[in-house]
């Protein structure tokens, strides 16, 4: 049951970071050198966090 | 319509910064939890929130506890969630949102949001744009307003069409006061400075630039970051100014004359201008890439002789704070059928004038005041007004003469109160060319009542 609900909150995270990533991309082009800079900073740490929450996801499929 | 403010409660880091991003022309406070939101949602009004509807890890949907609040404050409540089950959205609209998105596709979102937003809030705008903030009750140019306003919170650049004196800088004024862009309405006529001065205005200066250049000075460009730039009279801005306006436009960045510093400045264009259009790209007064990146959406607005339905709704706005005016019903008559070549501004002024005697309009104040107008116009425009050139193109060059000979007898015989003996000895003309030339176009064999 707890394992069910984890797998759910999971792939929360997994859509909800994503879905960021996505935004952020999109306005990357347009962005001033300090501000892309910044946003790319804040990209790669959601990227790392997506990277976590999948292997955590695969940990959970395969436990 | 004051400036849009939003709220946006949500604990991403990224996702604020997209949403900063996109909400970059309006005032925008964040919140990250459900106790700062309450806290802000207590402390000030928002026009529109926005809510993440999961705040933190294992959170229950607090984002929705957020609605009830914000909606009872008045604010447009938008849920924004990477759920989208149907019993997620039922909740959400269940505790009142106005609106619900699924993340990801964030431009498109906000702008479907502030239009939806826009829409709800039309109707009631209608009523207070048209009695206060652009008098009009000529149908066509109440619809055309309709239309242009609602492009008014997009970025969309508009160009205004018009003779001097329309309303174009009015109409501007209104399209930034409903776009919700939290920075001014910044205006520039550029037929007012030699193209030098123009850059200087329009880009800033660095001190020591030029002769004259003391100090730093803020162009107009960095004066409406966030806000509106309405350039009038563009067709006086030099080919050379067009080309770095256009750059900076694109580029919502410049370099101030002098200066090796690039400014920023996220600002809308409304452009306008009296002349035609066809002639400026013609005669290459006005670039052809210039004008694509300024003509979004070109509204043109009627000259007030031909919405002679807002002369007196627009008397009664003059007058609404001085003294009341009383009209003879001649002096109405001939209100009416003056063409009003300086169109709202001559009939400001007139009122203005007007209103400085003892406040009853005659046939005599009327004619005084159409008398000096039309002499003006005839030394400003030439013989050849653009409309009566208009009317040959449109009928033929022996249509437009029949035409002109009607309005001709029309406003003699108005000037002589309908007495034609007048008229005839005036524009000595024979009683068959009077007749004929009213049957033709009244239809009747008396002439026009007074």
């Amino acid at each position: 049951m707890e394992s069910k609900s984890e797998t759910r909150e999971l792939l929360h995270d997994i859509e909800s970071k994503t879905a960021g990533l996505r935004s952020a991309a999109k306005i990357l082009r347009e962005c001033p050198p300090k501000e892309k800079k910044e946003l790319i900073c804040l990209m790669k740490q959601s990227a790392q966090d997506i990277l976590k929450y999948l292997t955590n996801l695969e940990k959970e499929i395969n436990s | 319509m004051k400036n849009l403010k939003f709220l946006v409660v949500e604990d991403e880091k990224l996702a604020q910064k997209v949403m900063a991003k996109h909400l970059e022309e309006y005032v925008v406070d964040f919140a990250e939890t459900k106790e700062a939101a309450l806290h802000k949602l207590q402390a000030a009004d928002y026009d529109i929130c926005f809510f993440d509807l999961m705040l933190g890890k294992k959170d229950n949907c607090s984002g929705l506890k957020l609605i009830p609040p914000a909606v009872s404050k008045g604010a447009y409540v938008v849920v924004m969630s990477s759920l989208d089950s149907e019993e997620i959205v039922n909740k959400a609209y269940e505790s009142g949102c106005h609106d619900f998105y699924v993340k990801g596709n964030e431009e498109a979102n906000i702008s479907a949001v502030l239009a939806r937003y826009q829409q709800k809030n039309a109707s009631a705008n209608a009523v207070t744009v048209f009695s206060e903030q652009f008098i009009t009750d000529d149908p066509q140019t109440r619809s055309d307003i309709l239309e242009v306003l609602k492009y008014a919170r997009s970025s969309l650049p508009i160009l205004i069409l018009g003779q001097s004196g329309t309303g174009k800088t009015c109409l501007a004024r209104l399209i930034h006061e409903h776009s919700g862009r939290a920075g001014q309405f910044i205006d520039i006529n550029c037929s007012a400075y030699n193209q030098e001065l123009l850059e200087a205005e329009i880009f800033g200066y660095k001190k020591g630039a030029f002769t004259g250049a003391y100090e730093n000075r803020r162009g107009k460009l960095l004066e409406a970051d966030k806000g509106t730039l309405f350039l009038d009279e563009i067709g006086a801005m030099s080919p050379d100014m067009q080309t770095k306006l256009l750059k900076a436009i694109e580029e919502k960045s410049f370099y101030p004359v002098g200066s090796d510093k690039k400014e920023r400045s996220e600002f809308r264009v409304i452009s306008a201008t009296l002349e035609d259009l066809q002639k400026l790209l013609t005669e290459e007064k006005l670039r052809f890439d210039f004008f694509q990146r300024i003509h979004g959406f070109t509204i043109a607005l009627k000259p007030l002789s031909q919405r002679k339905s807002d002369i007196f709704p627009l008397i009664s706005a003059f007058t609404r704070t001085s003294k009341k005016l009383s009209f003879e019903k001649h002096a109405r008559t001939l209100l009416l059928n003056h063409t009003w070549p300086g169109n709202i501004r001559e009939l400001k002024r007139f009122i203005d004038v007007a209103a400085a005697g003892d406040g009853m309009i005659t046939q005599d104040t009327v004619l005084r005041h159409t008398a000096q107008a039309m002499k003006t116009e005839r030394q400003s425009d030439g013989f050849l007004a653009q409309e009566q050139y208009d009317c040959a193109l449109a009928k033929g060059l022996n249509g437009a003469m029949e035409k002109f000979a009607y309005e001709v007898i029309k406003r003699s015989l108005l000037q002589h109160a309908g007495k034609k003996v007048k008229t005839l000895k005036e524009l000595k003309i024979s009683k068959r060319m009077l007749y004929s030339t009213l049957r033709k176009f009244e239809g009747k064999k008396d002439g026009i009542k007074i």
